[in-house]
């Protein structure tokens, strides 16, 4: 029974959780959105906008500076970046 | 004879290497010899003190002790080296002026410049610069504003701070500092006036004191050529500022084609405000929300509707696309109409740069989109919707992104069934109502359509926004948008800051084209490249939340 249990928790966290993206981005545009106290940035091609913690502020904005790319990690549904790398 | 030449050669090697690591400097418009004595240290004598001259952000300077326990940074202006300029500012740098304000900066640029040299009196200067660090006072509750036009004197009282989170008590313990409201209302001569300055912490480098002032509507921030005094003999602040915002050649847009003519004389105020609106005139650095207080909460109610006016003003404000190239790339911006007519050719209602003039040919290519004669029956493109919703290796669930990759897929497989297809791009703060889904942009394949009425009508087939093949004013309208301003209708490529002045940009380009701005280095198999690699992803994620 709680080997079944196990297998179902394994199997419902999996379905729900979309593991993080990791992609090379340059970035086009970074603000500040009080309302949501998150900072929204762009990248070049991309489509969506995406929302950054205060912490990766200066790795996207070194990246929006020199124009050149940074590696991204963020949440599939959401697009709530959680790492950033220069 | 030998020794009077051996006495000779030792006079001149002497000679050389004083001359070598020897310097005349200009300081202050007087001749000063300096001696290098490390990689950013050259000890200077003038009269009986030394001090010591270091390359700093703007050049070089001279840190020296100005009195007792006080460190200040003299611009150099020039020097000669070994009978050579080997520097000579281009700019010429007001005198040091005797602040609080400068006497702080120049302890904070001393002790970190001179935190790692080994001469004694750069090691001296450094300790006294820590010393003064350590007994900064805060500014005072009442403070005296007087502006360079001299008829403008202000009497301001700092705003009241309102009552701190436990965090910040915490904080303000572990920093040894204190949170402290940063605004002040001041009062002038003139009553129909509001004033509201900002004046940071003594020593503080990140925000510079500005003195906003509002009258009839209009604000004129300033951020230079202002003093301020509290009720010591020395003066708490000077504060010069020149205009920044020039113009800037070469690679990208000069920044005053974005300012509408009628900022002209307040470009300042007008950038400030409207950074501000950005975030719904909430300050990002946190600053306006220590402030509590009738008085100046007032004053920050008047900033915000004047602010209101300039952002609704911008959404009606007559624009005019203007196309340059800027690194290697052909790319649209909004610009002021009026000071845009002036700067090139037209093309399509749009100014052409002479940048672009060479890439004429080009530009031709991206922005026309060859004219139709096959067309769908209306019956027909519900039929396309359907076959685009069985392609299932295009993850259309997948809102978020990638809108490109499916678009791209989409108009080479509608192409590979002899069906004419572009594309229609939307640019601007979208958002998909009910979702949390925003985007920057938007794109999807269009086809023709004869109607029953002979008609022809542009459709979209857009399987992860529409139910249904739809026209383009339908799926324009399927999406939310977070402006206030205008639907502009456009061509390639797409102006790239619409959401600045409030607009949603719509165009219609051929289905070659593969961002909203030009990319030519894309070839067609780096595009599709990346639309394989970016669908792989997105189906990963799909298939990981089980759809």
């Amino acid at each position: 029974m709680k080997l079944l249990l196990c297998s179902f928790f394994l199997l419902f966290s999996h379905y729900v959780y979309a593991k993080p993206i990791t992609m090379d981005f340059v970035t086009t545009k970074l603000s500040y959105n009080a309302e949501k106290k998150y900072y929204e940035t762009t990248f070049q091609m991309m489509a969506g906008i995406y929302k950054a913690d205060e912490k990766f502020f200066k790795c996207l904005q070194k990246s929006l500076q020199t124009k050149k790319e940074i590696k991204v990690s963020y949440e599939p549904m959401g697009l709530m970046i959680t790492d950033c790398k220069e | 004879m030998k020794k009077f030449n051996a006495f000779i050669f030792i006079f001149c090697y002497l000679l050389m290497t004083k001359v070598v690591f020897g310097a005349k400097i200009t300081l202050e418009g007087k001749s000063v010899e300096c001696e290098q004595k490390e990689y950013n240290a050259w000890e200077c004598l003038e009269g009986n003190k030394k001090s010591i001259m270091v390359m700093t952000e703007n050049g070089y300077g001279v840190i020296s002790e100005s009195s007792p326990g006080v460190v200040t940074i003299r611009p150099v202006s020039k020097i000669i080296e070994n009978y050579q300029i080997i520097h000579e500012s281009a700019v010429k740098y007001p005198p040091f002026e005797d602040s609080k304000f400068n006497r702080a900066e120049a302890a904070y640029a001393a002790k970190e410049i001179l935190s790692t040299s080994k001469n004694p009196v750069a090691k001296e200067l450094f300790k006294i610069a820590e010393k003064y660090l350590g007994k900064i006072e805060e500014v005072g509750a009442n403070v005296k504003i007087k502006l360079g036009d001299g008829n403008s004197d202000y009497t301001c009282k700092r705003g009241e701070t309102r009552a701190y989170t436990p965090e910040e008590i915490k904080m303000q313990k572990e920093y040894k500092t204190k949170f402290e409201c940063a605004f002040f209302s001041c009062k002038g001569k003139d009553p129909k006036e509001s004033v509201l300055a900002m004046i940071p912490k003594i020593g503080s480098t990140m925000t510079p004191a500005t003195v906003m002032v509002m009258k009839d509507g209009q604000a004129k921030l300033h951020e230079g050529n202002f003093k301020i005094y509290d009720n010591s003999p020395l003066m708490l602040a000077s504060i010069n500022k020149t205009d920044f915002y020039g113009s800037d050649e070469g690679s990208a847009v000069n920044p005053d084609l974005f300012i509408p003519k009628k900022y002209d004389q307040s470009k300042s105020s007008f950038i400030y405000l409207n950074d501000l609106s950005k975030n719904n005139f909430q300050d990002t650095d946190g600053l306006m929300d220590l402030c509590s207080g009738k008085e100046i909460k007032k004053l920050f109610a008047e900033q915000k509707k004047i602010g209101e006016a300039v952002v609704n003003h911008l959404s009606e404000a007559d624009l005019i696309e203007f196309l340059k190239l800027i690194d290697g790339r052909i790319q649209s911006h909004y610009i002021d109409r009026s000071k845009g007519l002036t700067l090139g050719c037209m093309y399509q209602g749009k100014i052409i740069d002479s940048s672009v003039m060479n890439q004429f040919p080009r530009l031709e290519q991206i922005s026309n989109v060859k004219p139709n004669d096959k067309y769908l029956t209306p019956n027909e493109v519900q039929e396309l919707y359907k076959k685009a919703v069985a392609m299932k290796d295009i993850p259309f669930g997948y809102k978020y992104d990638g809108c490109y990759a499916r678009a791209h897929l989409m108009s080479r497989r509608f192409e590979e069934m002899g069906i004419a297809t572009k594309k229609v791009w939307i640019k601007g703060k979208l958002f998909v109502p009910g979702t949390d889904i925003e985007w920057d942009y938007h794109v999807a394949p269009v086809v023709e359509v004869k109607e029953k009425n002979g008609k022809i009508q542009q459709y979209v087939i857009d399987p992860s926004l529409n139910s249904k093949a739809v026209t383009v004013d339908e799926w324009v309208a399927s999406m939310g948008r977070k402006t206030k301003g205008p639907i502009m209708k456009t061509t390639y490529p797409m102006p790239a800051n619409p959401v600045d002045f409030q607009r949603t940009t719509v165009g219609i380009s051929s289905s070659d084209l593969f961002a909203p701005g030009d990319t030519p280095n894309l070839t067609e198999e780096l595009k599709m490249k990346h639309v394989s690699e970016k669908l792989q992803k997105f189906r990963e994620v799909l298939a990981s939340q089980g759809k």
